[in-house]
Formats: C-alpha cells, sequence, structure tokens
C-alpha cells in the first residue's frame, strides 16, 4: 500500500480516568462459585442413614399407584419426587419403614439402599483435577475468580474508552491515505458482501429495506456504500497503524499460510460451510489486513485495561 | 451411569433404557458450552439420571437421522421412546422439572 503513517500520536499519555470504575472484589460470589465446584465433583460411597443430598433406592406402597413403587430412586433434598416424604426419610436406615402422608395418601416407605453423596474439600489438588486449565492451587482458584470479575467489569466497560482512544488517536496522528488503498479496502468489504449476499440468492444492488432487515441496518444499497465507506476509514486506518506499531515494536505478525489455513479451517467448523466458499468470503489478502487490524487492537486493550479499573 | 459420548455404533443402545437426556451438540457453539456446564451439574445431584451427549460434528449421521438442525438440540427418550425434542438450552430448574415430571 501506498498509505502511511508518518507520525503516531502518543496515546499512552491519554488521560482515562473518566472511564474508570472502582473495583470491589464480591466475595459472596467468589464463595458461592467456590461452593458450587464442590457441588459438582462428588464422590458417592454406599452406606446405611439417609442423609440429604443422598441417592436412595425405596419400596413405597400405597393404594395410589404414584406411590406404589417396587423400585424407586430419588434424591433426598432435590424435592422432585415429594417434599413431604423426601424431608420424612432423613435420619431413616436400610431395611427401615415408616408410614407417611402425602398428597392425603398413606404411604409405607421401606429403604432399600442408601447411596451418602460425599462433599469433596476445596484443597489444591482438587482445584487442580477439576478447577480451571492452569490454575493449581486453591489460592490461585480464588485470584482466578477475582480476575473473573474485573473481566466482567472491563467487558462493560471497555468499549466507550476504546473509541476515545482510537478518536484521540486516528485524529492527533498524522496520516496519507492514498485513494487507492481507499478503493482496495471498500472493494474487499464489498466483495464480501456480495457474496453473503448470493448466499442468500440476492443481488446486492437489488435489495430492498425488506430484503435488509434484520441483516444490516441499512433500507438500500447506497445506504450501504456509505456505511461500507464510513467504516472503510477505521478499517484502512487501524491496519496502517498496526502495521506502523508491529514494525516500531520490532513485532512480527503472524501471516503465515498455515495460520490462514488453519482460520479457513475454523471457519468451515464454525458456520458448517464448505471450504471453497470459506476461502472466497475470507481471502488472504484480507486474512493479512485483518492479522494488522488485530494487533492494532490487542496493543491498544492492553494499554486501557489497566488503567480502567481502580481497585479498593 | 454419568455423562456418556454416543457413536454411530452405540447410540441406539444407550437411548433404549430408562429415562435418557439427548444432548446433540457442537464443539463451537457457545450455548452448547453452556448447556454443558448444566449437565455437569445435574450429574453431582442426580447421578442416577442417563445423560447421552452427541457431537454432531463428529456424528452427523446420528443428527441427521434425528433430523437436527440446530444445536443444542435436547430428547427425552425413555426405554427407547421419544417423549420431547427441545431446540436451544433448559435452564438448571426447568430440566430437574422435566425429570421429575418423565421419572416419577
Amino acid at each position: 500500500m501506498k498509505s502511511k503513517v508518518l507520525r503516531l500520536y502518543d496515546y499512552k499519555k491519554m488521560d482515562l480516568s473518566n472511564y474508570q470504575v472502582d473495583f470491589h472484589v464480591d466475595q459472596g460470589r467468589i464463595d458461592a462459585e467456590s461452593n458450587h465446584l464442590i457441588l459438582r465433583y462428588p464422590s458417592w460411597k454406599e452406606g446405611v442413614e439417609v442423609n440429604l443430598g443422598d441417592t436412595v433406592t425405596l419400596k413405597t406402597q400405597s393404594k395410589n399407584e404414584k406411590f406404589n413403587k417396587e423400585s424407586l430412586k430419588i434424591s433426598v433434598g432435590s424435592f422432585l419426587y415429594s417434599r413431604k416424604l423426601e424431608e420424612a426419610i432423613v435420619g431413616m436406615r436400610v431395611g427401615e419403614s415408616k408410614s407417611v402422608t402425602v398428597d392425603e395418601e398413606k404411604v409405607t416407605v421401606t429403604i432399600v439402599s442408601v447411596t451418602n453423596k460425599i462433599l469433596p474439600k476445596m484443597t489444591d489438588a482438587f482445584v487442580k483435577e477439576f478447577g480451571p486449565e492452569n490454575v493449581e492451587t486453591v489460592e490461585q482458584y480464588k485470584e482466578y475468580l477475582k480476575n473473573k470479575q474485573k473481566e466482567e467489569i472491563l467487558e462493560e466497560i471497555s468499549y466507550r474508552a476504546e473509541r476515545a482512544v482510537i478518536r484521540e488517536l486516528f485524529s492527533n496522528s498524522e496520516i496519507v491515505v492514498a485513494k487507492e488503498d481507499f478503493d482496495y479496502c471498500m472493494k474487499l468489504q464489498m466483495d464480501r458482501h456480495n457474496v453473503l449476499a448470493e448466499l442468500e440468492g440476492y443481488n446486492l444492488k437489488e435489495m430492498t429495506k425488506e430484503d435488509f432487515e434484520g441483516k444490516i441496518p441499512v433500507s438500500s444499497y447506497w445506504e450501504l456504500i456509505v456505511l461500507l465507506q464510513d467504516n472503510c476509514w477505521e478499517y484502512l486506518e487501524s491496519y496502517l497503524i498496526g502495521c506502523y506499531m508491529a514494525e516500531t515494536e520490532g513485532i512480527v505478525v503472524d501471516l503465515s499460510e498455515e495460520t490462514y489455513n488453519q482460520q479457513i479451517k475454523d471457519y468451515v467448523k464454525h458456520w458448517r460451510t464448505d471450504e471453497a466458499f470459506a476461502r472466497k468470503i475470507n481471502t488472504f489478502e484480507e486474512f493479512k489486513i485483518l492479522q494488522y487490524q488485530a494487533y492494532f487492537y490487542e496493543t491498544l486493550r492492553s494499554f486501557y485495561k489497566n488503567k480502567l479499573i481502580k481497585e479498593n | 451411569m454419568a455423562i456418556q459420548y454416543a457413536t454411530n455404533e452405540n447410540y441406539k443402545e444407550l437411548i433404549s433404557n430408562g429415562l435418557v437426556i439427548v444432548d446433540f451438540f457442537s464443539t463451537t457453539c457457545v450455548p452448547c458450552k453452556m448447556f454443558s456446564v448444566i449437565l455437569e451439574d445435574l450429574e453431582g445431584e442426580l447421578p442416577f439420571v442417563n445423560v447421552v451427549k452427541v457431537n454432531t460434528t463428529d456424528y452427523p449421521e446420528i443428527g441427521k437421522e434425528n433430523h437436527i438442525e440446530a444445536v443444542p438440540t435436547i430428547m427425552f427418550y425413555k426405554n427407547g421412546e421419544l417423549l420431547e425434542t427441545n431446540i436451544g438450552i433448559i435452564e438448571y430448574d426447568d430440566l430437574k422439572k422435566k425429570i421429575a415430571a418423565y421419572m416419577y
């Protein structure tokens, strides 16, 4: 491309305090999530006495067919079968019988077998086996849950900050844009939209307001051109700045065919389409641009993400 | 029981006995991952409920036979008989209500 960045605005000096939020750890959520992990991986052991959470096989006898079962498996305390009956059998032992009135029916319950639910302890070994990937200790797990809360907040607040950084960066940097490069980027975007329209059986130029509805927020082909031209500035400038950043920082952006082919494979799998279509809509030319854009957005994100959350 | 993964060879056998929840999923689908977590929670509470997972990317034939057009699709079988088909996630408490209705 003939276009290039002559001078990049020093965005790292930007004051983001207007976008900053206070972060307080929600300890209740950390406890609840830790407890959830424990509940998900119990162990089971043949037992004698019925406790809440156990799996119990019962024999029930009643005049009512619903409560007349030779072998009935229930989870005590889930209250999926009968709250009253489940509460009544807590503390009973294998072989014991009891009469319970359920839904105005007299039911004789006999405990046939009990499998006790044993909840694990939150230890390093447990976390290593059942916790998230690369988390090996209880301390690391708590830190992981805390960071998860931070990431969620960041997800909510980062869009406004990112747009502000991009606005400032674009308007204060010196970038020369050649018309042919702008046209090239427009062509890439138009080609992509034409392929998608064809796939749905449309001719892009002839699409009506109704045809566009729910697909692209425009009501005519000409509105689409205006939208794409508008998007094209950021498309091109983010690419150019990505190239500039990579060059000045000595970073080699991955433009290998191997990575491109992997992305095509992922696209085919995700969208359940064929490889020829995937290559038609995701050209190698565009892949190279997108890789530099990704580097640009990742660099910005790593700058602002640590400035947006004020930990208390 | 526990969660079992179906293949072309064992699918019919896996759904033939008792109440079985069949989860048709694909590895790249985000709602499928959310439902997968719900099924793991279920296993921790109701270990005697049979869950069969069908990876529709690896076993498209099973998906085709069952007319699966979107994932996750959840089917409830009792002794091999199809009771209900649900497209999309079923929340944990709703899933337990369905199990209670079909099991008891």
